[in-house]
């Protein structure tokens, strides 16, 4: 009898303790021994260690708490204020947060579905951030007038509250090597002919020869790159006959030669137009018919929800499958065949490629690629003594269809990051108030130069920041001054309903071909299922099918 | 007076601690399968609305959705449904088969059956991911280095190539699905009296007639049972796809296991919306899967009757 008590005290105890288990997540933040400073007021922020790194914030951190080293108002009792920076690439990415409890006070990260976090009830209103003056930090405005307008929309769509900031501007396209194009001559002069270095007293010249390229201007961050689709179809059969492999790309990630492709869209169809695929409300150029040359005709028409669809017949789409299907279609400027490479292992190959047989001139990446090479930067630097900081990048604009054309770039921002507040935080005035102080300019600007990655918030980045950065990242500076960019967020419900319509990847790549339904023209051009033209039609196709699901007025 | 009052108090006793025992059993029975699949079944006629965080009766939407895509010209689910026959037949069917011959041969103790046993069974117990990782290495990168070494020939990754994609995974399928048939067909087979089979070889049957006659016929109850069960899993195997690709699969080569799967997984993409859709993806798999399952069953039920 005595053992059967005994035996239900201990099953009795398990059961607790497997419950108490159960609910051990919830609750409030837990400060980790690392870092923590019981003498100030202390919060936890927490990044993903991806393409953006985290000694920005480090960095950030440690200007904040310089600037509030006597801060008493934090906490009772407590003088100054520690910020402690956790950084993980596998924990902290937004779709592992959205399915277990917040343990840091903050976060910065990717992948995030913002309505998902929202509607958990995991993330602080911080309208009052938003909204708020930043005085205290000498700006006159606030940090909600240096959100675009889509972001303002989206993000205030549910309740008219703010919740979250958008992290950096994710734009993917084509990296170029600047030592290798002007030793073999890879820019182009005014008359339209190659042009080289042939010797660093000669720069002046070699500069004042460049041609404007495909902003138009001289003088520019572009001079000398190609500015018609034309000047970079030739420019990769000049690559290829002087020996060098014109693209380096990931064959494990070949979405990521899509998303650069699909640049071409966003930069021919301007701003406004671009912009119709998330507001479906304006008139649109649409493409008519496709000629035996190629060339299209094109006819304006008026989009309206019900008839968004008509979208997919946008010139700049049939453009933009064209010069994929003549650049990767086949494996002529990939090196004569294709990889099976992981994206780590196509920046190794690209930046080491400088001292293999083959020299690669270009690499289809994303503008966060520098920050995650930085092993092979390391690596190089112990093998050949060469720094990370010699070696000279771009990031290569969009040339046009035609030189009349010439101007600023549009650029597509796939989004996906942001920051936020755990609405469990164990200081709140500390956490809002680092917020507000990492969405000043100066700490923007500041960001922007440590990571070559823009915000995706309206600022100026400093001349003395700039100075710091990489040459990839001062070409970025210089490109996104000048770029209209567009954001993936709209407040049209039937956008937000319909994420398996209108996701980043899902209303560019989905295409009906033959009976057969694709989702990566990088694919099905490799695999020879379709030409740009079919898959171009297959579009239209696809998303007319897919229209009578939505529900339009809801 | 004193015997009854103990007696009352070891009850007590007793039902205060099967009470303990069950209690968190329960629950998580209650929870995790009564409620979550009866709300599975209703959010098959709803939808969701993304602002207001809420699920609305919305009834005939998801099955219009499901024929619409059925039916249009280009649809993916007739692949998916394609496909997860094919690795059901390979897996299930072919799999199952050499998993006989193989149990047999290291049952009968053959040159290098414990080797065989040993690769054989190793997919089982090592995890999934290390060896898609290891696998697709060797199809990818050693297999073209080979060919272009001996031959010249360049040819391209065989996971990456249009036409040699699904042969690929279901070789693969096809290789890790032995272990744990293995293990339970050569111990079947152990329990073969060895009487029946002395007595066989003084008639003078041939391995294969041991094979087909006596071996497979008294093995039976255990393929009959593993048969029935595979037919059950016709439509949630993922052939190990996520774990190749994570979601960049091609339309044509999904089943209907990974796209449901793809459907609820894809939190930065769709969050809730495509619960409602998978839920009356499931519900029709089911109103096909049960009775097959079945069907399949009372067949071999007879046979081994017969």
């Amino acid at each position: 009898m005595k053992n059967r008590g005994i035996s239900a005290l201990i099953a009795t105890l398990l059961i607790s303790v497997a419950a108490l288990g159960s609910f051990i997540g919830c609750g409030n933040t837990v400060i980790e021994n690392n870092g923590y400073d019981a003498t100030k007021a202390n919060i936890s922020v927490a990044t993903y260690n991806g393409g953006v790194g985290y000694q920005w914030l480090e960095e950030a951190a440690s200007r904040f708490e310089e600037k509030y080293k006597d801060a008493t108002h934090f906490e009772e009792g407590k003088v100054g204020v520690k910020i402690s920076v956790d950084k993980d690439k596998q924990f902290y990415t937004g779709e592992n947060l959205s399915t277990s409890a917040l343990t840091k006070d903050m976060y910065f990260t990717e992948g995030v579905d913002y309505y998902t976090f929202v509607n958990a009830d995991k993330v602080a209103d911080i309208t009052d951030v938003v909204k708020g003056s930043l005085s205290t930090y000498g700006e006159t405005g606030t940090i909600e007038a240096k959100l675009d307008d889509s972001f303002k929309s989206f993000l205030t769509a549910k309740d008219n509250k703010y919740y979250m900031l958008p992290f950096y501007d994710a734009f993917y396209g084509f990296v170029y090597d600047v030592d290798l194009f002007e030793e073999e001559g890879f820019y182009y002069d005014k008359d339209g002919d190659f042009l080289a270095l042939r010797d660093e007293s000669q720069r002046e010249d070699f500069e004042a020869n460049k041609a404007n390229g495909p902003d138009g201007e001289h003088g520019t961050y572009d001079d000398g790159l190609p500015a018609t689709y034309k000047q970079f179809l030739d420019l990769l059969d000049q690559i290829a006959a002087k020996s060098c492999i014109p693209f380096c790309y990931s064959g494990s990630y070949n979405d990521y030669v899509n998303k650069a492709c699909r640049a071409f869209i966003a930069d021919y169809e301007g701003y406004d137009g671009f912009k119709l695929n998330y507001t479906f409300d304006g008139k649109a150029n649409l493409v008519k018919e496709i000629k035996a040359d190629g060339s299209v005709v094109t006819e304006e028409v008026k989009i309206t929800p019900e008839n968004g669809y008509e979208l997919q017949r946008q010139a700049g789409k049939y453009y933009a499958l064209k010069m994929q299907e003549e650049i990767f279609g086949t494996a002529k400027y990939v090196g004569g065949s294709w990889n099976g490479y992981d994206y780590t292992v196509a920046q190794s190959e690209y930046i080491k490629s400088k001292y293999a047989s083959t020299r690669y001139a270009m690499l289809v990446e994303g503008v966060w690629w520098e920050n995650e090479a930085n092993p092979t930067f390391a690596e190089l630097e112990i093998i050949k003594g060469e720094k990370k900081e010699s070696r000279r990048f771009g990031f290569m604009p969009m040339p046009k269809l035609k030189a009349e054309l010439a101007g600023p770039q549009t650029m597509f921002s796939a989004n996906s990051s942001f920051a936020f507040i755990n609405k469990n935080c164990q200081n709140m005035e500390l956490a809002k108030e680092f917020m507000r102080f990492l969405h000043t300019d100066a700490e923007m600007s500041k960001f922007n130069a440590k990571t070559s990655i823009s915000r995706s918030l309206k600022y100026e980045v400093k001349n003395e920041d700039k100075a710091t950065a990489t040459h990839f990242g001062k070409t970025l500076i210089d490109m996104r001054k000048q770029a209209n960019v567009v954001y993936p967020y709209s407040s049209v419900k039937m956008v937000i309903d319909h994420p398996e319509v209108f996701s980043q990847t899902a209303w560019y790549f989905n295409s009906s071909i033959d009976g057969n339904s694709f989702k990566n023209p990088f694919d099905s051009f490799k695999n020879r299922q379709s030409d740009a033209k079919q898959y171009f039609n297959g579009l239209y196709a696809y998303q007319k099918l897919m229209w009578s699901n939505l529900k339009l007025g809801k | 007076m004193e015997a009854t009052n103990k007696k009352q108090k070891g009850d007590r006793g007793d039902l205060i601690f099967y009470c303990c025992l069950v209690a968190l059993p329960l629950l998580q029975v209650a929870i995790f399968y009564f409620y979550v699949n009866f709300n599975s079944i209703l959010m098959a006629f709803k939808s969701y609305d993304r602002l207001s965080d809420t699920f609305y009766w919305d009834f005939g939407a998801n099955f219009s959705r499901f024929w619409q895509e059925l039916t249009m010209k280009s649809s993916i689910l007739i692949d998916a449904f394609k496909n997860s026959f094919i690795v059901w037949l390979f897996t299930s069917v072919l799999g199952t088969v050499l998993s006989i011959v193989f149990s047999y041969y290291i049952f009968k103790k053959w040159a290098l059956s414990k080797t065989f046993k040993f690769f054989l069974f190793l997919p089982s117990v090592l995890p999934s991911i290390l060896l898609v990782i290891v696998f697709k290495f060797f199809v990818n990168e050693a297999i073209p280095e080979y060919i272009s070494h001996f031959t010249g020939n360049i040819i391209t990754p065989l996971l990456l190539g249009k036409d040699s994609l699904m042969p690929t995974i279901l070789f693969y399928n096809v290789w890790v699905c032995f272990g744990a048939q293995l293990l339970i067909y050569t111990g079947a087979m152990d329990q073969i009296a060895p009487e029946i089979l002395e007595a066989g070889k003084v008639d003078g049957v041939s391995c294969v007639r041991e094979f087909v006659s006596i071996v497979v016929p008294i093995i039976l109850p255990t393929v009959t049972t593993f048969v029935i069960a595979n037919v059950a899993t016709l439509f949630t195997n993922q052939a190990n796809l996520y774990a190749f690709f994570g979601d960049k699969v091609d339309y044509s080569n999904y089943t209907i296991g990974y796209y449901l799967f793809v459907l609820v997984n894809n939190k930065v993409d769709y969050g809730k919306t495509m619960y409602c859709y998978a839920s009356t993806l499931g519900i029709i798999c089911t109103l096909i899967a049960f009775p097959l399952t079945m069907l399949i069953r009372r067949l071999l039920n007879g046979k081994e009757e017969d």
